[in-house]
Parts: structure tokens; C-alpha cells; sequence
């Protein structure tokens, strides 16, 4: 039973918070509680790569504002689980765009866990692609997004050449980043070279 | 199961620390010694005995050491009120020397070696991405050294003169010197074989993460604890 329960990220450096969230969540029963931490910086974002989690819920409040404006990009370069916020105050909108739900400290238990419940667990395997190959592995679109940025493209020109949104372009290279650790476009040059995507260097390096 | 990660970010060195206590909670502090110009052979003594002797103030010394023990450390007030940022841009800019000196001596020959045995293509692709990795760095220490340093010694010394720029200009502006590294770190962990040279590839490896995490550190630094005190004395000047 506890195979199909979605596993739940909590950052809050408040305990009071924590435990409250777990007792809910725990009686609601379809969740497990992987990891409580109390605060995400550049210095243990990383964390995030080895915290297998399908919701992660965040308490905004300890963050600043500049990094609030762009906290689902960065935390999507580690996962690509959905963000609940957490939080007493009503947010303005761009603060609201970065995530997915948003659980209010006055929400009532059945309130909560229907939100959380709801939630699209968004799917990380491709799954055609990836009944042929490593998880780990790019897929073929990867591989062709890869070779347009190391060719110098625009995320917008990639959209256009491949006729897809340019949210989609930007959700593989964020893919891309994730599976294979580079994130410069020179970087991403010297790997489409190693890995013979392209054969010739460019100006990027 | 113990699911709470606990971070303690509070200081946990002290001045009556011993200094070899801290080396045995922690020995990737020693670039921080040398830096500082600390000798070993200090037997017994605390962390304050230490730097009195080696001329160095103990709080900004502990600010330092308590970055690089501890993540995300939050300095207590009168750690910063009592530390001298004088001291700090000594030692970030000992840090400078440091990086381009010596760890780029020994990044560069693990580069060199690791890429030798290489197939011609990809040995000039990684000597190319390594030289316009260093190339940022230096360009990245030489802004601090050339602008920002002598402005915030003019700070200090309450001496500026009519400055269009401020630390918040170089808050915005301080760019990330270790996008470039992690990716070279992947690059040699995952995607290239150098099998004549498997000790020095495994070096080059261990080296990367160790000055990854020394960068991270030193921006930390920089970031958390030098620019928090300018900006306060610089309002303390505007309202003068």
C-alpha cells in the first residue's frame, strides 16, 4: 500500500509547522513524509537530487523576495516536483506563479489533503523512450534540443524550428541538465563533442 | 526514522577552542590556515592564542572558520559588530592568490595529464573548456581586486569620494564562478576515459569537488557576511 503513496519534501524551519503537516498528512493516510529540512540555499540545494520526492512544500516566508520571484527555476534544476506553498499571507501573483498549489495556515485538515491530493504528480519518465533506454540517458529530443543550444540558439528559435512552446523547450533542457550535471552552453558544447552530437567545435568554446 | 535534518547554523568554534580540535572536526580547513599565514606546531593552544600570536583577530577568524565548518551559517550580531572587514578582504584576497596559484598549478598538470592520453580531439576540448574556465576565474578575482575591494577600503576608511558605484552594485553584479567548475566536474566524472592515467583522473576529480566547495564558500563570504557589514556602514556614512 505505502508503494502508492506520494512522498512529501517539508521545508520549513519551523518544527511546530512540521509536525502539524505530518500529523494531517499521516491521518489523512496516501502520504509519506521523506524528509522535513529547514532551509534550501545554493549550499544544499543539491540535497534535492537525492530526496526522492512527488510534492515538495515550502514555507515561503524564509525566503527572500528576489529568490522567491525565481524559486521554481531553480529548484527545477533539481526536481521537477510540483511546490505547494505554505503560508498565513495571501501572495501577489508572480510570488503565487511559482507554484502549483497554495495551502493556507488556516486551510482545515480535510482541506489540505483534498489540495494535496489533487495535485498532478507530473511524470518524469518518457515513457516510450524510456522502456528502450537507461532512465539516465538522454532521450532522442534531448539530444536534439542539446545540439541546438550548443549550437548557440535561442530557446525561442528552438521552439520555432521545432514547432513546441518554448516552456517545453526550457522543461528539456532543464531534463537535460539534470541527467547530465552541465549547465553552461560551453559545457553542453564539450558534451555534445564527446558524445559525437556534433563534430565540430564552435565559437562557444 | 530520523526525517529532520538538523542544521545547526549557529557558530561552533569559539575563541577557547583549541585549534587542533577544530582541524580534527573538520581538516578541509587547512587552506584557511595557510591563508591566513597560521603555521602548525601550535600544540595546545586555543584559537585566540593562535591568532594573537600570528597577528590575526580572533573574532574575524572565527567568522571565517564557522563559514567553512557549518552550511548555511548564520553569524551571531556580535560576531559581525566585533570582526574587522579589513581582515576579511585580506584574507578573500589571500584566497585570490591561493586559487590562481596554487590550485591552478595542480588543477592543470591533473589537466594535463588526465587529457594526454586522451584521442586528439577531445584532449584539445578539454585543455580549451579548463583555459576558458580559468580564464573566467581570473577575469571574476580581478574585478574584486581592481573595483571592489578598493572601494570598500575607501568605505572603511570613511573616505569615499563621490562613488557611482556601491556594494549593492556589486551585489547584482556577483556572477556565479562555479557553474563552469561543476560542469567540468561532470564532464570528467561521466563522459571521458582516461585509462592510462586512472590515479591522476581520480585526483583531478577529488580536486574539482574541493575547490567547488572552497568557491561556494568564499562567495558565501562574501556574500553573507562582507556585504552585509558595507552596506551597514555605508548607511551609517549617508547618515552622517
Amino acid at each position: 500500500m505505502t508503494a502508492n503513496n506520494k512522498r512529501v519534501l517539508i521545508i520549513t524551519p519551523s518544527r511546530i509547522v512540521a509536525e502539524g503537516l505530518i500529523t494531517i498528512l499521516t491521518q489523512a493516510g496516501g502520504f509519506t513524509i521523506e524528509r522535513v529540512i529547514a532551509s534550501i540555499s545554493r549550499e544544499n540545494e543539491n540535497l534535492l537530487h537525492t530526496i526522492p520526492a512527488d510534492i515538495i512544500i515550502v514555507d515561503p516566508s524564509m525566503f527572500g523576495f528576489n529568490i522567491l520571484q525565481t524559486l521554481k527555476n531553480r529548484l527545477s534544476e533539481f526536481t521537477t516536483a510540483p511546490l505547494v506553498s505554505l503560508s498565513t499571507m495571501p501572495m501577489s501573483r508572480t510570488i503565487a506563479a511559482n507554484f502549483d498549489e497554495q495551502i493556507s495556515m488556516f486551510d482545515t485538515a480535510p482541506e489540505i489533503v483534498k489540495k494535496l491530493r489533487n495535485i498532478t504528480i507530473v511524470d518524469t519518465s518518457n515513457s516510450e523512450e524510456s522502456q528502450d533506454n537507461n532512465i539516465g540517458e538522454l532521450t532522442s529530443r534531448e539530444k536534439e534540443i542539446l545540439v541546438k543550444v550548443a549550437s548557440g540558439h535561442s530557446n525561442k528559435q528552438i521552439a520555432d524550428q521545432l514547432n513546441l512552446s518554448v516552456h517545453t523547450v526550457i522543461t528539456h533542457r532543464k531534463n537535460i541538465t539534470h541527467k547530465t550535471g552541465i549547465k553552461t552552453i560551453a559545457g553542453l558544447t564539450v558534451y555534445a563533442l564527446l558524445n559525437n552530437l556534433i563534430t565540430t567545435p564552435n565559437e562557444n568554446l | 526514522m530520523n526525517i529532520y535534518e538538523i542544521e545547526h547554523n549557529r557558530e561552533i568554534v569559539y575563541p577557547n577552542t583549541r585549534m587542533a580540535d577544530v582541524i580534527e572536526a573538520d581538516y578541509r580547513i587547512l587552506p584557511l590556515l595557510y591563508r591566513m599565514g597560521i603555521e602548525l606546531g601550535f600544540a595546545e593552544k586555543s584559537i585566540s592564542e593562535v591568532c594573537c600570536q600570528s597577528g590575526i583577530n580572533p573574532n574575524s577568524f572565527l567568522l571565517i572558520c564557522n563559514t567553512y565548518l557549518l552550511t548555511n551559517y548564520s553569524p551571531s550580531s556580535e560576531l559581525i559588530c566585533n570582526a574587522n572587514p579589513t581582515d576579511l578582504i585580506k584574507y578573500l584576497s589571500s584566497s585570490h592568490s591561493y586559487y590562481l596559484n596554487e590550485c591552478i598549478r595542480e588543477l592543470e598538470r591533473l589537466i594535463d595529464k588526465v587529457a594526454s592520453d586522451l584521442p586528439g580531439n577531445q584532449r584539445e576540448l578539454i585543455t580549451t573548456f579548463y583555459k576558458v574556465y580559468r580564464k573566467e576565474l581570473e577575469n571574476h578575482f580581478s574585478y574584486e581586486e581592481e573595483i571592489v575591494f578598493p572601494y570598500i577600503n575607501r568605505v572603511i576608511k570613511h573616505k569615499e569620494e563621490n562613488e557611482k558605484f556601491t556594494i549593492g552594485t556589486f551585489k547584482n553584479n556577483h556572477s556565479n564562478v562555479d557553474e563552469k567548475i561543476n560542469d567540468l566536474k561532470s564532464i570528467v566524472m561521466k563522459y571521458i576515459h582516461s585509462t592510462g592515467n586512472r590515479f591522476e583522473s581520480m585526483q583531478l576529480l577529488s580536486t574539482l569537488y574541493i575547490l567547488e566547495r572552497d568557491l561556494m564558500k568564499h562567495t558565501f563570504i562574501e556574500d553573507h557576511i562582507l556585504i552585509p557589514m558595507i552596506n551597514l556602514l555605508e548607511q551609517s556614512h549617508d547618515s552622517q
